[in-house]
C-alpha cells in the first residue's frame, strides 16, 4: 500500500514522515530531475505493509518549482492508494488552501493536524471532529516531534485507502451558483461521458476552465477529450456576457475575439476567494480563540535577527560560526582519516612486498588506489557537518531570515536572495555549496548559481594560494596579493553572471516569495537523517570518477617503466600542453601537469608540486624550490589561473547532477577554464607592462 | 472614504485590504495560494534596507516579498 505524504512547506512533513517510518528510509531521485526524495516503509504490526512517500513542499497543486512539479505529477499520475496532507495547525487558515485542492483531487485522504503543541501555545482549541465533518475527510491531530497521533494517522490513512464508497466531492467547497452551473456541471457532465478520465470530473472541469495546460493535453489524446476542451473554451469565453430572454448564452461572433485568458484570470480570483471564503466557514466552526496576551517569540527575535542593522551583525555571526564548524573544525576529522588511509597504505605495501608483489602493484596501491578513496573520504566530514549546519538553519526558520536580509545586494550582483548562502559556503567547499542552490525555487537562478560558483575559491584553493603568495611575497603584500585575488574572483563572478544573464539565461531573478515560518528547534533526526542522505547521495556518486582518475594519474607519473618522472607520460603531456597555451604565460610542464592534475582533487596541488619541482617534503622547502623556478609575476599570474578554472573533478560531477545534463556542467567547466586563463592572459600582460619580469 | 495605493507604497503596521493583483499569471496565483486575494486583510510588518524586500502579514502568515513584486498588488486602506 502506498500512501503519498504532502503538505506546505515548514508545517514539519519531514518530521513527521521520520517519526513514521524511522531508519527505514530510501532516498533516490526523481527520474528525469534534479529533484531528490524519500521513501520509507512503516512497519505493519497487523494488515499490508505501509510505503509513505515524502513528496516535497508545496503551496499549490499548480506548481512554481521543480519541486512542486514532482509532486503534482506524483499526486496526478503516480500509482497511490491514499494521500496523508499535513497542515499546520497554528497556520490553517493559509494551509488548508492545499488541503481542500486535494480533496478535490481525491477522497481517499487524510488531514493530519500537525504541530497542535504550537497551536495550543498560541491559545486555539480546535475540534478536529467538527472540522472533520465540513471537509468530508478524517482529521487527525498530531505532533510530530513528541510522536503524537501517528498511530490514529496511520490507521485512519489505512481506512481512506479501502474507502470504496467515493463521497461525490465530500467537501464540495461552494463555488458560486452561476459558476457551478454554467461552467463546472455542463463540463463535468461532458468529460463524466468520457472512457479513461483518470480524475474526478468535477476536478478535471476546474483544472480546464483554469487552463491546466498539461490536463488539457492528457484529455486532448482521449477520445472526444477535445470536445470537452472546447466546450471548456467556449463556455469561458461567454461567460459573464449579458444571457439571452431564454436563458441560454448567446452564440459569439466570429469576428470577435472571445477574452478566454481576462475570464481566467477573474475565473481564479473566484475561486481563490470562494475557498478562502469556504475555509473561514471551517475555521469558524472547529477552531475556538482564547486571547493570550503573549507576544509571539519569533516576533521578538525577528526583532533582533531583522533589524535594518543589528540583523547583519548576528546573520555575520551565525554565518561564521556555522562555516568554522562546518570547515574548520572538520578539519581534524579530514586529518584522521588522512592518517588512517596513509597507514593502511603503508601497511598493504609492506605484506605486498613481504608477498613478493611487484613494484608496480605496490605503487599502484600507495600512489593510486589509496589516494583516491582519501579524495573520496577527505569529503565527508565536511559535507556531514555543513549539512547539518545548512539543515539547521534551514528547519529552524533562519534561513529564509537571511534571504530576506541580503536579496537586495545579491541582485546588484544579479543573483537571488536565496542563492547567499550557497555563495558564502563556497568558500569552504563548492561542491555542498553546488547542493545548497536548491533553496531556490526558479531553476534558471539555480542554473545560474550553479555555473557561477566554481568561481569563488574553495578551502583547499584558499590554502595552496596562502602559501604561494607567502613564498612570493612576503609581509604585507602577501596580504595584499591575498586580497587582490579574492577581489578578483568577485569581479569575475559578477562579469561572468552578467555575461550569462545576457546570453544563455536571459531572465531577471525570480520573484521573492519567501515564507517566513515560525522559528523553532530543528529535531535531531531530521537534520540527522537529511545529512545522510546527502552524504550518502554524493559518495555513491563520486567514488567511481575519483578513483579512476587517481588511477590515470599514478599511469602517467609512472610509466614508461623505469624512466624519472620528467620523462614519464606526464611529462610528455605537460610539454605540450606548454606548447598550446603555457609558454604565453610563463608557465613550465610541471606548471601545466599541476593544473592538470589539480583538477582532480586540489589539495593534491602542492604535493604534485612538491614531486615535480623535487623539493622532497614539506612546504619550506617547497617554497624556496618555486621561488627559484619561478619569477612573482609568473606565480601571480599562476595563482590567477588556479584561483579560476575548473575547481574539481567533484565540482563538475556535483554540477552535472544539479543541472541534470553534462551539458551544462561541460560548458561551465568550459567557461571556467576559458576564464581562468583569459584572466590570467590579462593579468601577465598588466604586469609586463607595469615593468615586472615575466 | 477608501483610498487605494500600491503594497509597496503602504506606511509600516497600516491595516489595509487587498484589492488587486497584476503581473504573470503564474504570479498571480502564487499570490492566491499563498493568500494574497481580494479583500484579504494584510499588513507591512517591516522592510529591509536600501528598498530591499518588505516583510508582510496576511492570513495568519508572513512574507516577504520584493518591492518591485509588492508594487504589482494594490491594496485599500479605510480611512
Amino acid at each position: 500500500m502506498r500512501i503519498a505524504v504532502a503538505g506546505n512547506p515548514n508545517v514539519g512533513k519531514t518530521t513527521l514522515f521520520n517519526a513514521l517510518t524511522g531508519r527505514r528510509q530510501e532516498v533516490a531521485n526523481w527520474p528525469g530531475t534534479t529533484v531528490d526524495y524519500v521513501t520509507g516503509r512503516v512497519p505493519a504490526l497487523a494488515g499490508e505493509p505501509l510505503e509513505l512517500i515524502d513528496l516535497p513542499g508545496t503551496y499549490a497543486l499548480e506548481a512554481y518549482s521543480q519541486e512542486e512539479r514532482v509532486t503534482r505529477n506524483f499526486l496526478l499520475h503516480e500509482p497511490h492508494d491514499a494521500v496523508i496532507v499535513v497542515v499546520d495547525a497554528s497556520r490553517l487558515e493559509r494551509n488548508l488552501y492545499l488541503a481542500l485542492e486535494l480533496i478535490e483531487l481525491t477522497p481517499r485522504l487524510v488531514l493530519a493536524l500537525n504541530m497542535m503543541d504550537a497551536a495550543e501555545r498560541d491559545g486555539l482549541r480546535i475540534d478536529a471532529k467538527a472540522m472533520s465533518e465540513l471537509l468530508g475527510v478524517p482529521v487527525v491531530p498530531t505532533v510530530a516531534s513528541r510522536g503524537t497521533g501517528l498511530r490514529e494517522l496511520i490507521a485512519a490513512a489505512r481506512v481512506a485507502a479501502h474507502r470504496r464508497d467515493l463521497p461525490v466531492a465530500a467537501a464540495a467547497v461552494p463555488y458560486p451558483e452561476e459558476v457551478r452551473r454554467d461552467l463546472i456541471a455542463p463540463i463535468a457532465a461532458r468529460l463524466s461521458a468520457l472512457p479513461g478520465l483518470r480524475h474526478p470530473p468535477g476536478w478535471t472541469a476546474l483544472q480546464l476552465l483554469q487552463g491546466e495546460r498539461d490536463i488539457a493535453a492528457a484529455l486532448a489524446v482521449l477520445p472526444q477529450g477535445k470536445s470537452a476542451l472546447a466546450l471548456a473554451r467556449d463556455l469561458l469565453a461567454g461567460w459573464g456576457e449579458p444571457r439571452r430572454a431564454d436563458g441560454t448564452a448567446p452564440a459569439l461572433a466570429l469576428a470577435e475575439q472571445p477574452d478566454v485568458a481576462g475570464h481566467q484570470e477573474e475565473l481564479g480570483l473566484v475561486l481563490a476567494d470562494s475557498r478562502y471564503d469556504f475555509i473561514a466557514k471551517i475555521l469558524k466552526a472547529s477552531v475556538r480563540r482564547r486571547l493570550r496576551w503573549r507576544r509571539d517569540p519569533t516576533e521578538r527575535l525577528d526583532g533582533l535577527l531583522l533589524h535594518p542593522f543589528l540583523g547583519y551583525l548576528f546573520m555575520g555571526a551565525i554565518f561564521a560560526l556555522g562555516f568554522w564548524l562546518a570547515f574548520v573544525a572538520s578539519a581534524p576529522l579530514s586529518g584522521h582519516i588522512d592518517r588512517l588511509l596513509v597507514a593502511m597504505g603503508g601497511a598493504t605495501a609492506r605484506w605486498l612486498a613481504g608477498a613478493g608483489a611487484p613494484a608496480f602493484l605496490r605503487s599502484l596501491l600507495l600512489s593510486g588506489i589509496f589516494p583516491g578513496v582519501g579524495a573520496v573520504l577527505s569529503f565527508v566530514p565536511y559535507m556531514a557537518v555543513f549539512f547539518a549546519v545548512y539543515e539547521v538553519l534551514q528547519d529552524s526558520g533562519y534561513m529564509a531570515r537571511a534571504s530576506l536580509l541580503v536579496d537586495r545586494f545579491m541582485q546588484l550582483i544579479g543573483l537571488h536572495g536565496k542563492g547567499f548562502f550557497a555563495l558564502v559556503s563556497a568558500y569552504g567547499c563548492n561542491v555542498p555549496a553546488l547542493t545548497a542552490t536548491r533553496v531556490m525555487e526558479n531553476p534558471r537562478d539555480r542554473l545560474l548559481a550553479n555555473l557561477v560558483i566554481p568561481f569563488i575559491p574553495c578551502n583547499a584553493r584558499l590554502g595552496v594560494m596562502a602559501v604561494m603568495t607567502a613564498a612570493f611575497f612576503p609581509g604585507a603584500a602577501g596580504a595584499l596579493a591575498m586580497i587582490g585575488l579574492i577581489a578578483l574572483s568577485l569581479l569575475v563572478l559578477t562579469l561572468v553572471t552578467a555575461l550569462y544573464r545576457h546570453t544563455l539565461l536571459p531572465s531577471e531573478p525570480a520573484p521573492l516569495v519567501l515564507e517566513l515560518p515560525r522559528y523553532h528547534w530543528p529535531s535531531w533526526r531530521t537534520v540527522a537523517l537529511a545529512v545522510w542522505h546527502r552524504v550518502w547521495l554524493f559518495l555513491s556518486r563520486i567514488w567511481w570518477f575519483l578513483i579512476w582518475a587517481t588511477i590515470a594519474i599514478w599511469a602517467l607519473t609512472y610509466f614508461p617503466l623505469g624512466q624519472p618522472i620528467d620523462h614519464s607520460y606526464a611529462a610528455l603531456l605537460g610539454r605540450w600542453l606548454t606548447g598550446l597555451a603555457g609558454r604565453h604565460f610563463g608557465f613550465d610542464w610541471r606548471l601545466m601537469i599541476a593544473i592538470l592534475f589539480g583538477f582532480v582533487a586540489k589539495e593534491t596541488t602542492l604535493s604534485t608540486l612538491g614531486v615535480l619541482y623535487g623539493s622532497g617534503s614539506g612546504y619550506v622547502s617547497l617554497a624556496h624550490a618555486l621561488t627559484h623556478a619561478l619569477t612573482p609575476l609568473v606565480a601571480f599570474t599562476y595563482l590567477v589561473v588556479y584561483m579560476l578554472y575548473v575547481p574539481c573533478l567533484s565540482t563538475v560531477v556535483q554540477m552535472r547532477r544539479e543541472s541534470g545534463a553534462w551539458s551544462w556542467a561541460a560548458l561551465g567547466a568550459g567557461v571556467n577554464v576559458a576564464v581562468a586563463f583569459g584572466a590570467g592572459f590579462l593579468v601577465e600582460r598588466i604586469g609586463i607592462w607595469l615593468g615586472f619580469a615575466p | 472614504m477608501a483610498h487605494s495605493l500600491r503594497l509597496s507604497d503602504l506606511p509600516d503596521a497600516t491595516r489595509a485590504e487587498v484589492r488587486e493583483i497584476h503581473g504573470h499569471p503564474m504570479f498571480r496565483s502564487r499570490m492566491l495560494a499563498l493568500g494574497i486575494t481580494p479583500r484579504s486583510p494584510i499588513r507591512v510588518l517591516r522592510r529591509m534596507p536600501m528598498g530591499g524586500p518588505i516583510e508582510i502579514e496576511v492570513r495568519g502568515t508572513r512574507l516577504a516579498l520584493r518591492l518591485s513584486d509588492a508594487g504589482r498588488i494594490t491594496v485599500t486602506v479605510r480611512a
